[in-house]
């Protein structure tokens, strides 16, 4: 079931809540590496919302725990403003996505309850990206 | 001209003008976006030796590779950009967009370039080398998009499109005018088509009937000549018998030569005539046909009023109107206007009689067609053969009860 606008509350609770927080120092490999694309089944254990990147909203994180072990990951789904779908915890889950760094996931697709969720292309484009690319003059830039 | 013949010659090549001007706009837009790209990798290599010398000395001056990068993060161009050490290990990046880096370390070598289409618009690529001053080597990883390229090309796109839609706007309405003026060719030719049919038809009537009148007139002339004969021979008592049939006689051959020059075309003989004249002239002829009728019968003509007419037949027809007129009733009268209205002289003759019914009112001038008993249905119909002779026409306005007026519209002199 949808309820995107409950969502939509949650993440801008979230970013009051989180207003002036600076996103922590990263480390060089946060990006969507192309080249370590992984696939992870497994359980959502925790729904947080950080910042991440520098003067950008804060960031639907899942913490992740995969099938048959005991490791978590942290999971970089997207903008919580972007994100409308309803996840619960406990939720299971494949996603799709590539490592970027220790415990770190920047997800690209996410599969639960027979839908889909794309949240960046092949490349690790970013799905909210283009309507930020269009507004000339307007450089968002990240952290990194 | 036929749908086929419109096709052919109007929509066939408007159709071959769209199709030419769509490859020729498809072909140049091919062109120009291949342009636009030379000139954006262009843009891309020198913007990287640039920003290489760049890193290179900033290198040298001790600051941190991502210090570094963050001096060129606003450039509106760069899309993306990455600092590799040798061992291909990202030191330091930064992206216009959240994780974006599509850097793939298996193909990160010096020199390796390439575009991405990504939903932003396309993305140029480099790999270039970037020698610090203590010697060690680093490899700068740069997206590069020429602000406004993808906008412009989207212009020219939309633009093209807009012209492309004004032409086919103009083409439309161009074949709806067409399609117009072909529905009035096609009408106006039916029409004439229709009119040289009936002329024709006429004509043949015409001839047939001349033919019979011929055959009529002769014998009727020996019969007149024979009862003269006869009443020169015949007892006095019988003479009256023999005038009565000689009256007869003539009677029928009025009613032939009347039919005769109905059927015949008429050619007018145009001379500059006073109409008072020609009216008054018709007014006494009326008057011998119906000598009490003087007091009702008026002509009212300006003197001044002069047009160009066959004299016979203008007075043929005022007569013929003037009859129609005074046999209306009798005790309607009758009366002649005229006035010059511009080029052309306006005749009016009025009764006051009971009018025309309104179911005959449009058959007034069609040929044998009479309410009166005694009626032919020759008079009007001739009167508006002679006034269309003469390139006017003729109409009937009636009330019933009020009175009929006939207005002839003939060019003046």
């Amino acid at each position: 079931m949808r309820r995107p606008f409950a969502f939509l509350l949650g993440g801008l609770l979230a970013a009051a809540a989180l207003g002036g927080q600076e996103p922590p120092a990263q480390a060089p490999d946060h990006f969507y590496n192309v080249d370590a694309e992984v696939r992870l089944e497994g359980t959502v254990r925790e729904i947080r919302f950080e910042p991440r990147y520098k003067d950008r909203s804060p960031f639907l994180i899942l913490v992740f725990q995969r099938v048959r072990s005991d490791e978590t990951l942290s999971v970089e789904v997207s903008p919580s403003w972007f994100f409308r779908q309803d996840i619960h915890q406990g939720e299971r889950m494949t996603i799709v996505g590539s490592l970027a760094g220790e415990g770190l996931v920047i997800a690209r697709q996410l599969r639960f309850r027979g839908e889909t969720v794309h949240v960046r292309d092949r490349k690790g484009f970013p799905s909210w990206g283009r309507a930020a690319a269009v507004p000339k003059g307007k450089r968002r830039i990240g952290d990194f | 001209m036929k749908r086929r013949s419109l096709f052919v010659f109007f929509v066939l090549p408007f159709a071959g003008i769209l199709l030419i001007f769509a490859v020729v706009s498809f072909l140049n837009r091919a062109d120009f976006r291949k342009g636009a790209e030379a000139l954006v990798r262009g843009h891309l290599d020198v913007t990287a030796r640039i920003l290489g010398l760049n890193i290179s000395r900033l290198l040298a001056e001790g600051r941190s590779p991502r210090a570094v990068l963050e001096i060129f993060a606003p450039e509106e161009d760069i899309y993306f950009m990455a600092l590799l050490d040798e061992r291909k290990d990202v030191l330091a990046w930064n992206s216009r967009f959240e994780g974006y880096l599509p850097l793939s370390l298996s193909k990160a070598e010096p020199g390796e370039s390439g575009i991405i289409d990504s939903p932003a618009g396309k993305i140029f690529h480099t790999h270039e080398t970037v020698q610090a001053e203590d010697g060690r080597s680093y490899l700068l990883y740069l997206g590069y998009s020429l602000s406004g390229m993808e906008a412009m090309l989207a212009r020219t796109g939309r633009n093209t499109l807009l012209f492309f839609a004004l032409l086919v706007l103009v083409g439309a309405l161009f074949f709806h005018e067409i399609s117009l003026l072909q529905a009035r060719y096609v009408a106006k030719t039916r029409e004439a088509e229709a009119e040289r049919l009936e002329k024709e038809r006429f004509r043949e009537i015409s001839a047939f009937t001349s033919g019979v009148a011929h055959e009529i007139k002769n014998p009727l002339n020996s019969l007149s000549l024979l009862l003269d004969l006869v009443a020169a021979k015949a007892p006095p008592e019988v003479r009256p018998e023999i005038g009565l049939g000689k009256e007869q006689v003539q009677a029928v051959a009025g009613i032939v030569d009347l039919f005769s020059s109905a059927v015949k075309p008429i050619a007018p003989a145009l001379e500059t005539l006073a109409l008072e004249e020609i009216a008054r002239m018709a007014r006494e002829a009326l008057l011998r046909e119906s000598p009490g009728a003087a007091p009702r019968v008026v002509v009212a003509v300006d003197p001044r009023v002069r047009l160009k007419a066959d004299r016979g037949l203008l007075l043929q027809a005022l007569l013929n109107l003037m009859r129609n007129a005074l046999e209306a009733s009798e005790v309607s009268t009758v009366r002649v206007e005229a006035r010059s209205v511009r080029r052309a002289v306006e005749i009016l003759v009025r009764d006051d009689g009971p009018g025309i019914p309104e179911a005959h009112a449009d058959r007034v001038f069609e040929p044998f067609f009479s309410t009166k008993d005694k009626g032919l249905g020759i008079g009007l119909y001739l009167a508006r053969k002679i006034v269309e002779a003469h390139g006017g026409r003729i109409e009937a306005r009636s009330q019933e009860g009020r009175g009929t007026e006939f207005r002839i519209l003939i060019p003046g002199a």
